[in-house]
């Protein structure tokens, strides 16, 4: 049926246009709806937009780009834009000869085409057809670009760099893709399914990168790094390209139905980005940044009653920017890696594996993951893990020993950061999967499936829960305890993320109301013999969050609060010195970089002689006058303690 | 080099830097779009630098309101970044009451997320305030 005049309505509220017909379309049958239609490349960033950069010749040049997700590409083309309504897609790019054009897609075929628009002679660029997918993945740039590729993989991997930039930086990126694509092709069972996999800097980009299938767009200072980079670069961009590639296989094969489900894709790459950086880097301990990073991110946004359950009902397109969040990334990635200790890494893997290759190129809600998951360890997934996703918030569990009776009990609340919980905030059991260590080893298998229980621990005897931290709830442990487990950190008898989690969990109790102030920082003052980076970061993290509270009070009180932060951590800064070298590791870079920011915010005038001094150097053009690692600390220091001259 | 000299210009306590900071994000010709919660986090290191940024935010709400389409990412990213710096209930009443008549769709979390941080951080400090002193006293960092 061919339809001469077509009746068109549009609906702002709800972004739909209806088109109405002459006749019947009668279902079941194909038809053909042909739409010419004209857009804006706009500098919003969203759908079809261009992206600048200078040209050697000082000209202003542009690349147009993509960014689909969530709600982009109804901008960049009429489509029917839900993650549920998979297509296919054949995509051509009419642009000027000398411009390179990219899609999902290898190319397929480019002839010439005279343009209307511009009424010269143009390419017209054809891609092959992409696999069933959302519309949120397709993406197309054109522009001014130079590619490095590597060939590791079995199909080649492009990083694309815009004429502006060293190609060369783009190399890191291209070769770890390559290694990622072959590690995640093993681990999660099934090829990645495109002939080629581009990967594009984008100087012009709202968030850090998108996923889209087969071209992965990126903040430019996020793909491309020097070779001498240093720790914390490095991570970022290892960070991202797994967590992109990832991707690939969570969202891109197998998509959530609904963006409620947005946690099934973002909690997954994210848990998936520390898995791999884990196999490549293992001198990382990224388990261990886990506690410290991650978990603690998504605690902390948790511990707000304006927070929300990782599933979120999600009603207008308006809505849907907002849960990428602390929640859908984060707090899901922490409960996949507690399920995965829960169940075994060996056995979550095989049930991940299911998963994919039962849902591959479909749609999915979270009961289809829970499912796979419980038939794959025989256990009763879903009765544990569910109600993790489906309410909000976290408990803290108290823990208490009564030495008459010689037993230990635990109790769990609902935790709020305002320390106000009522009634209403605390009616939900969480399914607590404790994590008990004891003298005889580690218990990953306990759930706490009520309110109060009993221990099967005598008083007084060492124990700590939530070994290694990997379970998502916070512990209050009595005075006793507690001074018992700081022995045990002095020690060496707890691990780094045990020590890590302690302070952390520490920190946030006291700053909800739980613990006195004034604990916290005895609890600091036990620890000023500490080593690990790890510790370390939470140890002032939680000191600098009480100076940060207290900022608004009485200079000589917020002096103090500097002095004794100063005290703890001088003998620490002058062992590690100024100085960050090749032979420094990932993790004593990062240490060096923390406790030496924190030397000069707290006034150490060793520290900051020592920064004004090579920041002079280097503006005198002593390129290396100090390890890229340092170059924040460095400007900082300029910033905070120089003249007029320095901020110019 | 660039992103690192952003996020350091304006952790000073000079005023004036601090002014000029603020001006600079606000002006999309010397600052990209994306680029604009960077020099939050030098500013966000003093307390005259937490108080101007959630001044300067509300101040210029319109400008940013424009410039970030609230449907978009990054307004309710900034509306967290400029504002939960903020630490007396005075400041916090502004804000409430600045937000109160306002149409919050795109970033309505984020309002309540700053009443949230901010308002916790209120009450630690007036439960603990005399803890911490005295323990102060008593190390021998307070006189």
């Amino acid at each position: 049926m061919h339809s001469s005049s077509l009746q068109f309505s549009y609906d702002g509220k709800s972004q739909t246009s209806t088109i109405s017909f002459d006749g019947q379309l009668s279902k079941g049958t194909k038809a053909q709806l042909e739409l010419t239609y004209l857009g804006q490349l706009n500098n919003k960033m969203v759908g079809f937009y261009r992206s600048g950069y200078k040209r050697a010749d000082g000209t202003m040049g542009y690349v147009a780009t993509t960014q689909m997700e969530p709600t982009g590409a109804r901008q960049a083309f009429p489509c029917f834009d839900e993650p549920a309504l998979k297509a296919t897609f054949d995509v051509t790019l009419v642009a000027d000869k000398h411009l390179t054009c990219l899609s999902n897609m290898p190319v397929k075929s480019e002839i010439e085409v005279q343009s209307k628009t511009s009424h010269a002679t143009r390419k017209a660029v054809s891609f092959d057809t992409s696999p069933v997918m959302s519309t949120y993945l397709t993406a197309f740039v054109i522009g001014e670009l130079n590619y490095v590729e590597c060939n590791d993989f079995r199909i080649p991997v492009r990083t694309y760099v815009g004429v502006d930039q060293d190609v060369e930086y783009g190399r890191h990126a291209a070769e770890l893709g390559a290694r990622t694509l072959a590690l995640f092709e093993k681990e999660f069972g099934v090829d990645f399914p495109l002939p080629k996999m581009d990967q594009i800097a984008v100087n012009d980009f709202a968030e850090g990168a998108m996923e889209n299938w087969g071209l992965i767009t990126y903040r430019s200072v996020d793909l491309l790094i020097e070779a001498t980079a240093g720790a914390a670069h490095k991570r970022r961009i290892t960070d991202i390209v797994l967590h992109e590639l990832a991707h690939q296989w969570f969202g891109n094969l197998v998509t959530m139905e609904w963006w409620e489900g947005l946690w099934l894709k973002e909690g997954f790459a994210t848990w998936a980005s520390l898995y791999g950086a884990n196999v490549f880097y293992p001198d990382w301990n990224i388990w261990a940044d886990f506690t410290i990073d991650s978990l603690q991110s998504a605690l902390s946004l948790d511990s707000l009653r304006s927070s929300h359950p990782v599933e979120v009902p999600v009603k207008s397109a308006n809505q849907i920017n907002q849960i990428f969040d602390a929640i859908s990334y984060e707090k899901g990635c922490s409960i996949l890696r507690m399920i995965s200790v829960y169940l075994g890494e060996d056995v979550f893997l095989k049930g991940v594996r299911d998963y994919l290759q039962k849902f591959a190129y479909k749609n999915t809600t979270t009961d289809d993951l829970w499912n796979c998951l419980s038939a794959a360890s025989g256990k009763a997934v879903t009765e544990v893990v569910a109600p993790w996703t489906r309410e909000v918030g976290y408990p803290v569990v108290s823990v208490s020993e009564d030495s008459a009776r010689n037993t230990v009990t635990i109790k769990q609340n609902r935790f709020l950061r305002t320390g106000d919980v009522t009634a209403e905030d605390d009616k939900i059991i969480y399914p607590v999967i404790l994590g008990l260590r004891t003298d005889s080893g580690v218990d990953t298998s306990s759930v706490m499936m009520e309110r109060e229980m009993t221990l099967n621990v005598p008083a007084g005897s060492f124990f700590k829960l939530n070994s290694e931290h990997s379970s998502v709830y916070r512990t209050l442990y009595s005075p006793e305890i507690l001074t018992r487990l700081g022995k045990a950190a002095q020690d060496g008898t707890l691990s780094i993320a045990d020590r890590a989690g302690l302070v952390a969990d520490a920190s946030a109790l006291t700053a909800a109301g739980y613990m006195k102030t004034a604990d916290f920082l005895n609890l600091a003052k036990d620890f000023k013999s500490e080593t690990s980076f790890f510790v370390w970061a939470e140890l002032i993290g939680g000191i600098s969050g009480i100076q940060a509270t207290w900022m608004y009070q009485d200079a000589a009180v917020t002096g103090a609060l500097k002095a004794f932060a100063k005290e703890l951590i001088t003998p620490m800064v002058r062992k590690l010195g100024f100085n960050i070298t090749a032979s420094d590791g990932h993790i004593d870079q990062q240490l060096k970089e923390l406790m030496i920011k924190k030397a000069a915010f707290v006034g150490d005038e060793e520290t900051i002689q020592t920064g004004q001094e090579l920041f002079r150097n280097f503006l005198n053009g002593d390129t290396s006058a100090f390890h890229p690692t340092l170059r924040t600390t460095v400007f900082m220091i300029a910033s905070r303690y120089g003249d007029d001259s320095v901020v110019s | 080099m660039r992103i690192t000299a952003l996020r350091c210009i304006g952790a000073t306590e000079d005023p004036a830097i601090l002014d000029k900071a603020l001006e600079v994000i606000s002006d999309s010709k010397t600052i990209k779009d994306q680029d604009v919660y960077v020099p939050l986090g030098g500013i966000r290191t003093t307390r005259a630098g937490c108080e101007k940024s959630c001044e300067h935010f509300l101040s210029n709400w319109d400008k940013y309101y424009e410039r970030f389409p609230p449907g978009l990412s990054m307004l309710r990213s900034l509306v967290k970044f400029f504002c939960d710096g903020m630490g007396t209930r005075e400041q916090l009443s502004k804000f409430k009451a600045f937000f109160a008549d306002k149409d919050q769709q795109g970033y309505d979390n984020s309002v309540r997320q700053v009443i949230d941080i901010v308002q916790a951080k209120i009450s630690w400090v007036e439960r603990d305030s005399e803890n911490v002193s005295a323990w102060l006293k008593t190390n021998g960092y307070l006189a």
